[in-house]
């Protein structure tokens, strides 16, 4: 166990002493899991029954809102409109893993926005795009015109 | 959560600097903090949203200056203190 106040006691002893040998601990079975992990990574992807509420093609908007916990949706997303460039299936839902509420798989889709979308044209490099992947929950269906 | 570790769009930031032959690691100690993620996943102290999340809890001036598996030792120290690991 150890709490706050002995980790900073540890952390200034390693600042005072930064020769000083880690702590070592041989675990051949932790060993081999890092291995995997590190050389094969973690796969995101979960299944799920929901059906998906877009299809590549559509037109939607980003919500333009502030989540006050973990979100993927980037802040210079939101509000903006791009078209649907693919759709990935379900993957752990960030908003909810990443907040401790568990896997909550929600369908993936990469959204194509127009740089003058994102940055308006007067100061968006002209003719360029921007893909982004974003959550299901992070979309609504498009009203008003994209730039 | 609004914080400074959303970059995308930030302006003055200067440019990448991208190393020539660039190491693995720039030190020792970010041997140890890159087998803090795995070995602490493992542990069950965190899922990958999870760690992301604790880097963004970060003093935000700290953040900003600080090297990458700096940010990766403070996500495993908030998280292993949160469990009385």
């Amino acid at each position: 166990m150890i709490d706050p106040a002995e980790l900073d006691a540890k952390t200034e002893y390693y600042l005072d002493h930064p020769d000083e040998p880690l702590p070592d601990r041989t675990d051949a079975e932790l060993l081999a899991f890092v291995d995997a992990a590190v050389r094969g990574g973690a796969p995101a992807r979960r299944e799920s029954d929901e059906a998906p509420a877009f299809q590549v093609g559509d037109r939607v908007t980003v919500t333009l809102d502030s989540p006050r916990e973990h979100t993927r949706k980037a802040r210079y997303i939101r509000g903006k409109t791009g078209v649907i460039e693919n759709a990935h299936g379900t993957f752990i839902y960030p908003d909810s893993a990443g907040n401790g509420r568990g896997d909550d798989p929600k369908h993936v889709y990469t959204v194509k926005f127009t740089n003058a979308e994102l940055w308006g044209p007067d100061f968006a490099e002209p003719n360029g795009v921007v893909y982004f992947d974003v959550w299901e929950p992070y979309l609504v269906p498009a009203t008003g015109a994209a730039a | 959560m609004n914080g400074v570790h959303d970059l995308g769009g930030t302006d003055g930031l200067g440019p990448v600097i991208v190393e020539d032959d660039e190491p693995v690691w720039h030190a020792e100690w970010e041997k140890a903090a890159f087998a803090l993620f795995a070995t602490n996943f493992r542990a069950g102290l965190f899922n990958v949203d999870m760690f992301r999340h604790g880097i963004e809890q970060m003093h935000p001036a700290h953040y900003l200056l600080s090297p990458y598996y700096e940010h990766w030792m403070h996500t495993a120290e908030h998280y292993a203190v949160m469990a009385g690991v």
